[in-house]
């Protein structure tokens, strides 16, 4: 290993070709490295408790090409318990325009206990919690985030919600 | 612990019951007792049910029987009773209630009013507020009938009500306990009980143990059709059920059960709903469903925490989606859901179309009581064109089953987080250790070629999952959207935690409202695929 990190000229061609591969790969994981932390950072900016934690990142749905999914984890990074209501969460073009969207706090599909058209006046809030309506997250807590919208319906350039902001990821 | 924590640990312990829908606590019976009712043709006690018209009922159903109609008659001459309710009000344990040819309405139950005033404190909370410190606050439940209720006021949600425990805590049945109640027709259409959806439920067996329903049709329930709840033995055999806004057959936190020679189509949900089924854990399965034709439902068969349920030489076709079990509902005993079998099934053709534009319209635009009762308005979501789908399972066996003609996917293993479910402490919890052998995918019995859209979808999330000689047409390898192939039998011992594209990529589909949101963007399952070539 000493041989690899060696500043001095190589011995031979074999070795000369090790070091280029192994700068080669170190390269590109320090390159990956940073993109992760550039993810995971949000973009460089963000406002507010929120922060993005984790490989967080946006892609074409598998099976409907016109439509983006922004899937994640949201850390609060704050010193305070704080409630995220889905009304509140939004995404917003660079201009400040509301790109229409459909966020919940799951990254996998769940489902309420109440069928469509018997729910209570007031769903309590505990289901709103566990069907990702709301999310409830103490200091340094975490929850799961996904947000899908139509392409054509805009460019997002961050994730509004209410008591801050993030830049979108990737 | 952190405030969220224990706040979703409280909701875990205080949560009540619930099927995918509100539902009262409720316990699972002692499942190291008790059996599948078998038939008997005598007892202590006979009660006769009888229309008017029975007796020329009889006359034009056994024509060319003449035996047998001379037999209807006889019995018919030792008829009570107009209602089955009626019957079932003066029936002591171990009675045979005999239903002639006719139909039921059973008016006086109707008269009964929901919510009953005389009921009026006999209420459970489901849920709760979560106050701004991240804990369970007491308020903010949404209130649903005990069994006190149901004890008390037997009609106000049930056209028939059969409930067997008394004002005690044990929940063990004490009276209307081992009751036959059975159509007397030559078939099952000759005996009608309908519900017109005045009431959740056109029969409700409640702690009713050894209850055995037998030949005849059932319609239109606001909730279901036939409803089973904490009974330890039940057998529902011969019976056709239609047309309910959510289930057709349910059973739930029951035990030594039996579905056999069952049809049911017509309904929001699922045909058949065997839900928190028994905790045998792969040691016993305590509720077999057999000879079951379900189709034209959203879903054919359905079970959040289906546990312990052998299911086999049924067919689930012409659904939604055919066949689903899950981990969703949050409070429910049995959870996470694990252990059904399924074997020798024909689950083929579910791509019906309950999701499109002019069904959304129809079922937002037009009030519950104004609708056509035999339009299907789905109550829940599922992604249309899918044979089988197991949302958080473990240990299922899905055997030697053919699967085809499903335009989406054949199966999909999808999981489940504990956090659904208030359990967060669980973490991952789900898609372990099920297997997918034997399938014929993308073919028919007689051999005809008949392909899935896809024949295996997975997240790729879990430990032990497996699949093993499941064969298309011509013996060719199944499909699939695993790019580096399915993995054999013995499933691998390491966790895979899943690929996020695949598991997002149904997430937007939880938000899916009839009323609010019928299209959500990032969810596929609403729009049928083509039919693969």
């Amino acid at each position: 290993m000493s041989t690899i990190i060696s500043t001095a000229p190589p011995a031979s061609r074999a070795e000369a070709l090790t070091r280029r591969a192994v700068v080669m790969i170190v390269a590109a994981t320090v390159g990956l490295v940073a993109v992760i932390a550039f993810v995971g950072l949000g973009g460089g900016s963000a406002s507010g408790p929120l922060t993005w934690t984790g490989d967080a990142m946006v892609f074409t749905h598998p099976t409907i090409p016109g439509d983006r999914v922004l899937t994640g984890k949201l850390k609060n990074s704050s010193t305070h318990t704080l409630r995220v209501d889905i009304g509140d969460v939004r995404l917003v073009s660079s201009g400040g325009e509301v790109v229409p969207s459909n966020p919940v706090f799951l990254q996998t599909f769940g489902k309420s206990l109440w069928a469509a058209g018997r729910g209570p006046q007031q769903v309590p809030d505990s289901e709103l919690l566990r069907t990702g309506r709301i999310a409830l997250l103490s200091p340094g807590e975490e929850v799961p985030v996904t947000i899908a919208w139509h392409d054509k319906d805009g460019k997002p350039a961050r994730v509004d919600y209410k008591a801050g902001s993030l830049s979108m990821p990737g | 612990m952190r405030p969220t924590l224990v706040a979703l640990l409280l909701l875990a312990l205080t949560a009540p019951v619930a099927v995918a829908h509100p539902e009262r606590h409720a316990y699972f019976p002692n499942g190291a007792v008790g059996s599948v009712p078998t038939y008997r043709s005598t007892a202590d006690q006979v009660l006769v049910v009888c229309k008017k018209n029975s007796a020329k009922r009889i006359r034009r159903s056994f024509k060319g029987h003449r035996r047998l109609m001379r037999k209807r008659l006889r019995q018919l001459k030792r008829c009570h009773f107009r209602n089955i309710q009626a019957a079932v009000n003066r029936a002591h344990n171990g009675a045979i209630i005999r239903i002639m040819p006719g139909v039921y309405r059973e008016r006086p139950s109707r008269r009964e009013h929901q919510p009953d005033p005389r009921c009026k404190d006999d209420y459970e909370q489901i849920g709760n507020a979560i106050l701004a410190s991240g804990m369970a606050g007491t308020g903010g439940g949404a209130p649903v009938a005990n069994y006190e209720y149901q004890r008390k006021c037997p009609n106000a949600q049930n056209l028939i009500a059969i409930i067997g425990d008394g004002p005690d805590a044990d929940r063990v049945c004490d009276h209307k306990c081992n009751l036959q109640i059975q159509g007397m027709g030559r078939r099952r259409r000759d005996v009608l009980i309908s519900g017109r959806r005045t009431k959740l439920n056109v029969i409700r067996a409640d702690r009713a143990d050894g209850i055995y329903l037998k030949n005849f049709t059932v319609e239109y329930s606001d909730f279901n059709n036939i409803y089973v709840l904490e009974t330890n033995g039940f057998r529902l055999e011969d019976i056709k059920s239609r047309y309910s806004r959510e289930y057709g057959f349910l059973s739930f936190t029951s035990d030594h059960g039996l579905y056999n020679r069952l049809e049911a189509f017509g309904s929001g949900d699922s045909g058949v709903y065997p839900g928190s089924g028994p905790e045998g854990h792969c040691a016993r399965y305590g509720i077999e469903i057999r000879h079951v034709n379900s189709h034209h439902n959203t879903i054919g068969y359905s079970g959040t925490a289906g546990n312990g349920v052998w299911a086999h030489d049924n067919r689930f076709h012409h659904n939604a989606t055919g066949m689903t079990t899950d981990s969703f509902a949050s409070g429910h005993p049995g959870m996470p859901q694990d252990c059904a079998k399924w074997e020798h099934n024909r689950i083929y053709s579910n791509n019906a179309d309950y999701f499109n534009a002019k069904r959304d319209a129809y079922c937002k635009n037009t009030p519950i009581p104004e609708r056509d009762p035999k339009v299907v308005c789905p109550t829940f979501q599922v992604p249309v064109g899918t044979g089988l789908g197991i949302f958080g399972g473990n240990g299922d066996i899905v055997r030697n089953n053919w699967i085809y003609d499903n335009w989406r996917d054949g199966v999909k293993l999808l999981y489940v987080p504990a956090a659904f479910r208030g359990q967060p402490e669980k973490g991952i919890d789900t898609s372990f250790d099920n297997t997918f052998s034997g399938n014929k995918m993308g073919v028919r019995p007689s051999g005809l070629r008949d392909p899935n859209g896809n024949d295996f979808w997975w997240d790729e999330e879990g430990r032990g999952n497996c699949f093993a000689a499941n064969s298309g047409p011509g013996g060719a390898k199944p499909s699939s959207n695993v790019l580096t192939g399915l993995p054999g039998c013995p499933g691998s011992t390491v966790f895979s935690p899943g690929i996020p594209t695949k598991t997002a990529s149904q997430a937007s589909c939880a938000t899916w409202d009839p009323y609010s949101n019928p299209d959500p963007p990032g969810c596929d399952w609403f729009t049928r695929p083509k039919e693969p070539k």
